[in-house]
């Protein structure tokens, strides 16, 4: 059986991804993730990782439009998301590289 | 979907609520969606240690909370005063006046369960509505820490029953290994 390759993917993470194209509220982000990366968040894991990252002052929420409330990412965690990125990159080329060794 | 947000603390149902709710009036409404839900709110709400509405209640009234444990804990502290005083300090002269009534209790099998739970009854009732316990699952890493801030009575009650778990578990080795 081959594992699923997008499966385990951080939720946070996700997240940040999906806010890094603009500000969204809940339902935009679990719609745009499950596009990019065909996890299908839940909404218990979406609000626990957004209050995790406010805690963090990673996202931050825009004015209420009705019940929904935009979230955008801050310059924290602009910065944050650019290094786990770069992390990741770095770990994906020594692993390809040792791969084809 | 709806019932499942009663499982999250008040707080949190403030802030996040009618966001959640949103999203299962936008069809956010399936069986994973539900069991989502209701995974992780132990994690935020009884993990985390934000009081829920029910641990709101209890540790608003400390006092009767450690009053109740106290007449849970009693009959069991009861028991073992009058087995030290005869068999540890051999001072027979209470046991022997009260063991033909009492006998027949702690020798029944639910009469002794019901003395050998009493103190961890007694003990959870009195100390954990104060406690805060934080667990959670960040970066790849398992993060927990524990916070305890227990009202003098409830402490005393707690280390009452503590102490009767222990001369209990010393007696049961003295007996069994």
């Amino acid at each position: 059986m081959t594992p699923d390759r997008r499966r385990g993917a951080d939720p946070s993470l996700l997240l940040l991804i999906s806010l890094a194209a603009g500000p969204k509220h809940g339902h935009a982000i679990l719609l745009d993730v499950e596009g990019f990366s065909g996890q299908r968040l839940g909404p218990g894991t979406l609000y626990g990782a957004i209050e995790r990252l406010e805690q963090d002052g990673l996202v931050e929420a825009l004015p209420a439009d009705d019940r929904r409330i935009p979230y955008r990412l801050t310059r924290a965690g602009s910065a944050y998301l650019t290094g786990r990125l770069e992390g990741l990159q770095h770990l994906a080329g020594v692993g390809r590289s040792r791969l084809s060794a | 979907m709806r019932l499942a947000l009663r499982l999250y603390p008040d707080a949190w149902r403030r802030r996040y609520g009618p966001e959640v709710r949103q999203l299962i009036d936008d069809g956010r409404a399936s069986p994973a969606d539900f069991a989502d839900l209701i995974s992780h709110a132990p994690l935020t709400a009884t993990f985390r240690g934000e009081a829920s509405t029910m641990n709101r209640h209890l540790v608003a009234h400390p006092g009767r909370l450690a009053l109740v444990a106290l007449a849970i804990t009693l009959p069991t502290a009861f028991f073992v005063s009058i087995a030290v005083l005869k068999y540890v300090l051999g001072a027979p002269g209470p046991f022997d006046a009260i063991e033909p009534t009492v006998t027949p209790f702690i020798t029944h099998p639910i009469g002794e369960t019901v003395v050998v739970l009493a103190p961890y009854v007694a003990l959870a009732l009195a100390i954990l509505p104060f406690a805060r316990l934080r667990l959670g699952w960040r970066e790849g890493r398992v993060a927990a820490s524990a916070e305890v801030a227990v009202p003098l009575t409830n402490l005393l009650v707690g280390a009452l029953s503590a102490t009767l778990i222990v001369v209990m578990g010393i007696y049961w080795m003295a007996e069994n290994l």
